[in-house]
């Protein structure tokens, strides 16, 4: 798989998130990883939400998995830019998109549909949910 | 020890206690440290939900005080329990009255709606354009943990309560 951009996030000399866009004939996988907890982590996206916009338009993608399996937590300041990203995807691609997440987990099961913005019917129409138990 | 031995011993009693003072000396991100030190800690007793609950709810309260602090030189105290009957977390510092009101006013406002998820939802997109932090930490506890919050306010201090009811679940 191609690589099209990341993000990392480093706290107190570790690195502990990593959002990570890739790309492999015609599918686009966006990987959650580790830990948001910083303070301001619009900051540190920033950058990758401007390379996703230029990115993804000229892009031929037919499918999204969207994987967040691999985040372990996410504070309430990771909202918006959870938000941001999934935002970005849906209104720069086409198609269906799966979401991998988590079947034991509040966050996952709870709030992240909130932040898919399921309400709007266009959204949910074209997404779909993979419930992966954790080991 | 298995998952099935310890939903089998939900008897196990424990506690934590944590204080600093004063606040102003705080370096780093301390509901992180303090968090993420609860899962390993308490899933040695209790099914591994409870210990991510603990998380969420740490670090969301203190959070809440670290990033409004009103005098550098009080103090957090944490009071963390856990047994057959709830999970129970408590969060006392230093507050003005108009603080408490507001922390007030948002507990309120949770507990009265008859649909948490739909007003976390509402909350977060009326405060995304302007990126508003204040009560998603309050709302997530309600919404998506499925914990009691209240609040007392007395001699300047506030404590904020988090019960999460583990009957039936250990």
């Amino acid at each position: 798989m191609n690589i099209l951009t990341y993000c990392e996030i480093m706290d107190g000399g570790a690195s502990v998130f990593h959002c990570v866009a890739r790309e492999d004939e015609g599918s686009l996988l966006v990987t959650f990883s580790g830990v948001v907890r910083v303070d301001n982590p619009a900051r540190h996206l920033s950058e990758m939400l401007t390379d996703l916009r230029q990115i993804l338009p000229g892009r031929a993608i037919e499918r999204t998995v969207i994987d967040f399996t691999e985040l372990e937590f996410c504070n309430s300041n990771g909202f918006y830019s959870i938000m941001d990203v999934i935002e970005l995807v849906y209104a720069t691609v086409q198609g269906p998109v799966l979401v991998r997440r988590l079947e034991e987990d509040d966050w996952q099961q709870e709030t992240l549909p909130i932040l898919l913005n399921l309400d709007e019917a266009t959204v949910a129409a074209r997404t779909s949910f993979e419930d992966v138990r954790e080991i | 020890m298995s998952e099935a031995e310890r939903v089998a011993a939900p008897s196990t009693r424990m506690g934590v206690s944590f204080r600093v003072a004063p606040l102003g000396d705080i370096r780093g991100n301390l509901a992180t440290l303090l968090g993420e030190s609860l899962p390993a800690l308490i899933g040695m007793f209790y099914p591994p939900s409870v210990g991510k609950k603990a998380n969420v709810a740490v670090t969301e309260l203190i959070q809440n005080v670290v990033e409004n602090i009103v005098d550098p030189d009080s103090e957090l105290q944490l009071e963390l329990r856990v047994d057959a009957e709830a999970l129970e977390v408590q969060v006392r510092n230093k507050a003005t009255q108009t603080q408490y009101e507001a922390v007030r006013d948002r507990i309120d406002a949770v507990a009265q709606t008859a649909d948490p998820r739909r007003l976390l939802g509402e909350t977060l997109r009326a405060r995304r354009a302007d990126r508003l932090k204040g009560g998603l930490g309050l709302l997530r506890l309600v919404s998506e943990n499925r914990f009691r919050l209240s609040a007392r306010y007395e001699q300047e201090h506030l404590t904020v309560y988090a019960v999460f009811p583990l009957g039936g679940i250990v």
